[in-house]
């Protein structure tokens, strides 16, 4: 770099010249004023050039320079550019050269950016600021080897919005399709990992990067380096595991063309499923139409797009979720939670989670239990049937206790029967005796069948039952055995169970 | 100790069922068709658990409970009735019963009150 005692004879006339040219303007300016007014400013001028010469501050000769910062990583330079005071050193390439040696930067400079950022900030008289003038290199990771999904295959189907008024279930597939020979994943070879460098030169070691490994499942082959899928069917990937679940398609409705179904994979029925019918399936049954007075069972969800028509006599039951635009005169039941659209009019559902209708769902007559809580916009009606809900309790060991009711019930009555004829001298004694024996042996485990599932009864004491719009009279709601009946009509109201005092409130929400 | 229960029902072949039935589980059973009796056997007697029929000719079942409520106001009381809606149910729990059991009557439930 130039130092002050290193300027040439030529620099200096040319300094000199300029400062010259500037005082001789100042002259003229003088001059020229006093011939304007007569007067003698002359002398006020000078004072005044005296007076703003010492307030004016002295700007600070300095030669060019540059400012360099590393990034914490070590794998950036970056460098502001502030230019030379008039007649002071200029930046030239070695100022920054200097710079980086200073750093100990070694690795990665880029000239070029240096050059132009140098000649800019010389030339514009401008600071450039930011300018990144060294790179190191990032280490590049070891990638095992792995199988590589087909894209389509991991997008993510359309689920049903809980609060839209209206949900077109044609659009709610859960049902990613494949046919047979399809494509699923492709093996991506293992790729060596690259070591780094740091600005300062340095080795960066490189890792093993986490990528996700797939493993391949039922229903699929590796064909030459690809996982293709063996049958039609659809494509299933829970955690790392993906496979194929072969899958019915029922392009009609499921009548006297096709029969009972008893199917161990996904069902779809493009129609309805007539009365009468019995569709078994051992994953999930998609139903594009209504469900009339038909038993189905499924081993996970069941959706009824059209809703289900049970005439009394309809019996549906999910291992899953249950999905229906409506539910009338059915006995529904699901493992899972039950959403349903726009209502549920006298039928008997039941649910070890939750029961949820739409933003306008309305509830009218028959029995819902559900173990986790329900929600509807409306319970009941003015004059209708009766409605009751219970919430909790799981219904199956209810239902249960039910059976065992019933069936105490009646041996007990034998029982009396049996009794009353001992009490009365007569040629089949011992047949009466051996008789109440074995009604009482019946009727103890009953009871003791009874006492074990009364511990099973699994409550969920924060049940609570929401209603967004309105609850009429006579309407029964039973939390963890507690009862409530409504006695008027209530509007956007919570009932839950107070713990402490042992009894249902009902809360505005 | 045996826990003891009463039920008041006119029926008797309820009664009959729930004293063979609870009586086999080890429960001392005491039942009366007659209300006016009952309560005064509830009043005379401490029971861990009261079950009132709902719908009765001489006093429904939210009389009874008031009745027994008024003289022992600690008393567990279920309201036994074909229909939860009833009005006569709905009187009963707000005389004190703590429940509504559906007839003949819900083992469950019992079993559940007796042990909490």
């Amino acid at each position: 770099m130039k130092k002050a005692s290193d300027y040439s004879l030529e620099d200096l006339l040319v300094s000199s010249k300029s400062l010259i040219d500037k005082l001789g303007g100042q002259v003229e300016q003088i001059i020229e004023s006093e011939t304007l007014d007569g007067s003698n400013p002359a002398g006020e001028m000078s004072a005044s050039q005296f007076v703003e010469s010492e307030e004016a501050p002295t700007e600070l000769l300095t030669d060019g320079y540059v400012e360099i910062a590393l990034s914490g990583d070590e794998l950036t330079v970056t460098a502001d550019f502030y230019p030379a005071s008039e007649d002071m050193q200029i930046i030239t390439p070695d100022t920054v050269s200097l710079a980086l040696s200073g750093k100990n930067v070694c690795y990665g400079a880029d000239q070029d950016v240096i050059d132009d950022a140098v000649f800019r900030c010389n030339t514009e008289q401008t600071i450039i600021t930011d300018v990144v003038i060294a790179r190191g290199i990032k280490p590049a990771n070891e990638i095992p080897e792995h199988w590589v999904l087909e894209e389509k295959l991991l997008e993510k189907k359309p689920v049903a919005d809980e609060n839209a008024l209206r949900v077109d279930y044609k659009e709610v597939s859960p049902f990613n399709y494949v046919k047979k020979g399809d494509i699923l994943a492709t093996l991506c070879p293992k790729s060596p990992g690259v070591e780094g460098h740091t600005v300062r030169g340095l080795l960066i070691p490189f890792g093993t990067a986490k990528v996700r490994m797939p493993h391949p499942g039922r229903n699929t082959e590796i064909v030459d380096g690809k996982v293709i899928a063996s049958c039609d069917g659809i494509f299933y990937m829970i955690h790392n595991s993906f496979w194929i679940n072969q899958v019915l398609d029922v392009h009609t409705d499921v009548d006297y063309h096709t029969g009972n179904i008893d199917f161990q994979g996904d069902i779809i029925v493009k129609g309805s499923v007539k009365d009468g019918f019995k569709v078994k399936c051992g994953g999930s049954l998609f139903c594009l139409e209504t469900i009339e007075a038909a038993e189905i069972s499924t081993g996970n969800d069941l959706t009824a797009s059209r809703g289900i028509v049970g005439r009394k006599k309809g019996k549906l039951r999910a291992g899953g979720s249950i999905h229906a635009k409506f539910i009338e005169y059915c006995f529904v039941e699901a493992v899972g939670s039950i959403f349903i659209e726009t209502g549920i009019i006298n039928s008997s559902v039941n649910s070890l989670e939750d029961v949820t209708l739409g933003k306008k769902g309305i509830i009218i007559g028959g029995t819902i239990h559900a173990q986790n809580g329900l929600k509807a916009y409306r319970l009941g009606t003015d004059k209708g049937p009766k409605t009751e809900i219970y919430c909790g309790i799981d219904y199956t060991v209810q239902q249960k206790l039910e059976w065992i009711r019933d069936k105490s019930v009646e041996i007990a009555t034998q029982l009396k029967q049996v009794r009353d004829r001992l009490k009365r001298p007569g040629q089949e004694f011992a047949k009466l005796q051996e008789a109440e024996g074995n009604l009482r042996g019946y009727l103890s485990k009953l009871n003791e069948a009874a006492n074990v599932l009364v511990m099973q009864l699994d409550k969920n004491e924060d049940a609570e039952v929401i209603v967004t719009g309105d609850v009429y009279p006579d309407v029964y709601i039973e939390i963890c055995h507690v009862s409530y009946i409504v006695t008027r009509k209530l509007s956007h109201v919570k009932f839950r169970l107070d713990k402490k005092s042992g009894k249902i409130v009902a809360r505005i929400i | 100790m045996e826990q003891k229960i009463l039920i008041i029902d006119d029926e008797q072949p309820i009664i009959d069922a729930v004293e063979t039935i609870m009586g086999d589980m080890g429960y001392d059973v005491q039942g009366f068709t007659d209300a006016s009796a009952g309560i005064q056997a509830a009043i005379d007697i401490d029971f861990d658990l009261i079950l009132v029929d709902v719908r009765m000719p001489e006093k429904n079942g939210a009389e009874v409970t008031a009745a027994i409520i008024e003289a022992k106001p600690e008393a567990k009381i279920l309201i036994i009735t074909a229909f939860p809606t009833d009005p006569f149910a709905k009187q009963a729990l707000d005389a004190g019963a703590k429940t509504i059991i559906k007839k003949p009557f819900e083992i469950g439930k019992v079993l559940d009150y007796l042990r909490n």
